[in-house]
């Protein structure tokens, strides 16, 4: 049973979303009845979740959120498309790791492969633009690889991306932190929701989202609620993963643009 | 009351036979009437025919009229059966294997190139049509139906794979046939194929049980345990666990795990070997065993070693641990009872602490498991066996549940 129990909260864990549609990591998403048109640069929405206290203080470590439990199981969110973690940056955020193996050969390579074709483009551009050309199998896995092992398979879903984003980030020196949490894509006349990877980076003084996984997806927004990051890199990293993905919501309601 | 109840559990029938109907992931009637007919048509298969490989110690009547073809390997068994319809059903024994999900999916890919060349047409499309998991007495097994297309235009053709997956003791069985419909037939050749191997089965488990595993509603998979006492008094177990998730309408995720764990009579951990291949590829192979007076893990997690002296020194609690100290919560006055774990999932470097706390949501569950954030509320009997449970999180609802049980998970 305790192996079982495990195989249960990673397959929730790793329920994340890439480039296509995926089954399970759909988040249900109702927009509000007042809402016409697209949404716009910033959002209100109602989360209904589990944990609402734990949510309200995770999201209190960012700027361009604001939330607000309306009761034991609905937090009302106000949401930028882009919001900033305000926390420092560690140094741990610029080593290697176990996951984020900058130091072993693929990653390396894989890094050194960036340096040598570096354009004279906006850097977190590059880098984003970059990792989403060189994952050339985008696919669903029901694992979470270390950059290592992306940079070799050049397969896998948003963790894989946001795993290998990090990995370059940190490789040319800017901190960089593996973030989990829920993307909402809008579009003209309607919006989604899916569990989700990115990566914020250390980036001109300030914590900066880039998302190599969505990089020329569709749609005209993308909104990130984050839940947690994978704040331990080492071999027990699932553990960290777990507790992110336990505050994903169950449904986002009432969605429109912040009045 | 306790002995008299378990006594009549033992009474109760231990095994459960789940007709491979699969469930559709795709809604038949959006499509076209002689599409419907073709996928409801079926046939019975009365024919059947002796199958002999001395070395897994098969010799069985099989239905279908089995008929060995040259595998060009001895430890692989590639049979055609013949059960009427255009197209034979084929089915495998290995010797060596990925596992039931894994295998499966590679056995889908390898028919669904074999009928490229056969039509001379590229692949163009498919769908995962539907997914299943159910028993053969007891023994789980996977199901995988492929929807696809080949060729362009008014050059395509349209297919349905069917494919069943199952692991007795010593082999793996996979059937798959490549027709539309049939689906009951196909199932009753692939049994047969599975109990050819299980016949000459000596089962002398202390307890077995195998759960199914639905996200959503979907059966995604199941875990299976067996505990048997060696001549000590230790109980060895062996946890399989295989599962088939979709991840898009094209796309399924497959992993296999198994792990062989000793423990003593009274639920404490003595050592455990374990591996998991996921998507074809090695996740991770890990031991754990204590010595030097503390518990030494080795192994690798995506080619990577790794080797760790946990800080954690003391009692850790193994599956069959579970078991007997859920019926001891039971059973006594505490409302809860904290132990560690070591699970290498989660972290193959650390004993993790877990909370069984009793609940009272009857009749859906009686007990709380809590793991980190994990919270897996459950329904156990007084014996301590696990009947079904669930967990929540974001828009997916995972439930678990007892579908196969022999014995009782209770020393003599």
């Amino acid at each position: 049973m305790n192996k079982l129990l495990t195989f249960l909260a990673l397959t929730f864990a790793l329920n994340v979303s890439a480039q296509s549609v995926p089954t399970l990591a759909e988040i249900p998403l109702t927009m509000s009845a007042s809402q016409s048109g697209p949404l716009t640069h910033a959002i209100y929405l109602e989360v209904e979740t589990r944990q609402a206290d734990s949510l309200v203080k995770q999201l209190s470590n960012y700027s361009g959120i604001t939330a607000q439990q309306l009761n034991k199981n609905t937090v009302a969110v106000a949401l930028a498309h882009q919001p900033r973690f305000i926390g420092a940056m560690q140094r741990k955020y610029a080593q290697p790791s176990f996951v984020i193996d900058t130091d072993e050969p693929a990653t390396r390579t894989f890094i050194e492969g960036f340096t040598k074709t570096r354009t004279d483009t906006d850097e977190l551009e590059a880098i984003t633009a970059y990792v989403s050309e060189y994952i050339n199998e985008p696919t669903y896995i029901h694992g979470f690889n270390l950059a290592s092992t992306v940079a070799t398979q050049r397969a896998g879903d948003c963790t894989e991306f946001a795993t290998l984003t990090t990995a370059l980030a940190r490789g040319l020196g800017m901190p960089a932190r593996l973030t989990i949490g829920t993307v909402i894509t809008a579009y003209a006349e309607s919006a989604d929701a899916f569990g989700h990877a990115w990566t914020e980076v250390w980036y001109k003084g300030k914590w900066q989202i880039i998302d190599a996984a969505l990089y020329g997806a569709e749609g005209q927004q993308f909104y990130y609620l984050p839940t947690g990051i994978l704040d331990n890199e080492g071999p027990g990293f699932a553990m960290s993963l777990m507790m992110a993905s336990s505050l994903f919501p169950n449904r986002l309601e009432n969605v429109q643009n912040l009045q | 009351m306790k002995l008299l109840k378990s006594a009549a559990l033992l009474l109760l029938p231990a095994t459960i036979s789940v007709n491979a109907n699969a469930e559709y992931l795709i809604n038949l009637a959006d499509f076209p009437d002689w599409f419907q007919q073709s996928m409801a048509r079926e046939t019975s298969v009365e024919a059947s025919g002796k199958m002999v490989i001395e070395k897994l110690n098969v010799d069985a009547q099989v239905k279908g009229k089995p008929v060995l073809q040259d595998s060009g390997s001895t430890d692989v068994w590639y049979y055609t059966m013949d059960i009427g319809s255009d197209s034979p059903v084929e089915c495998y024994a290995f010797l060596e294997f990925d596992g039931v999900a894994n295998s499966l999916h590679a056995i889908v890919e390898h028919s669904l190139g074999g009928a490229e060349q056969i039509n001379g047409k590229a692949l163009s499309g498919r769908y995962t049509l539907g997914l299943d998991m159910g028993m053969i007495d007891a023994t789980p097994f996977l199901q995988l139906d492929t929807l696809y297309n080949l060729g362009e235009g008014g050059e395509k053709v349209v297919g349905v794979l069917k494919g069943l997956s199952a692991q007795t003791n010593q082999s793996l069985q996979i059937c798959v046939h490549n027709e539309m419909g049939y689906q009951q037939a196909f199932y009753n050749v692939f049994a047969s194929f599975v109990q050819a191997f299980t016949a000459n089965d000596q089962q002398p488990e202390l307890y077995e049980a195998t759960y199914r595993m639905t996200i959503n509603g979907i059966p995604v998979g199941y875990s299976q345990e067996k505990h048997t006492i060696d001549q000590d008094g230790d109980i060895a177990t062996v946890l399989r666990d295989a599962m088939i998730t979709p991840v898009d309408q094209v796309a399924v995720s497959r992993s296999d795990s198994q792990t062989l764990e000793w423990s003593r009579a009274d639920g404490s951990l003595i050592n455990a070997q374990e591996y998991t291949i996921e998507n074809g590829q090695l996740a991770s192979q890990f031991a754990i065993s204590h010595a030097e007076d503390a518990w030494q893990v080795s192994g690798q997690m995506q080619g990577k070693e790794v080797n760790a002296s946990l800080e954690y020194n003391s009692w850790l609690l193994s599956s069959f641990g579970n078991y007997t100290e859920t019926a001891l919560l039971l059973a006594g006055d505490a409302p809860t009872a904290d132990y560690h774990i070591w699970l290498s999932d989660a972290d193959p470097t650390s004993a993790l602490p877990v909370t069984f706390t009793k609940i009272d949501e009857m009749p859906d569950a009686n007990l709380q498991f809590e793991l980190g954030p994990l919270t897996l509320k459950y329904l156990a009997t007084e014996n301590g066996s696990f009947e079904k449970g669930s967990i929540a999180q974001g828009g997916a609802e995972l439930k678990l549940e007892k579908v196969y049980s022999k014995g009782q998970p209770v020393m003599p």
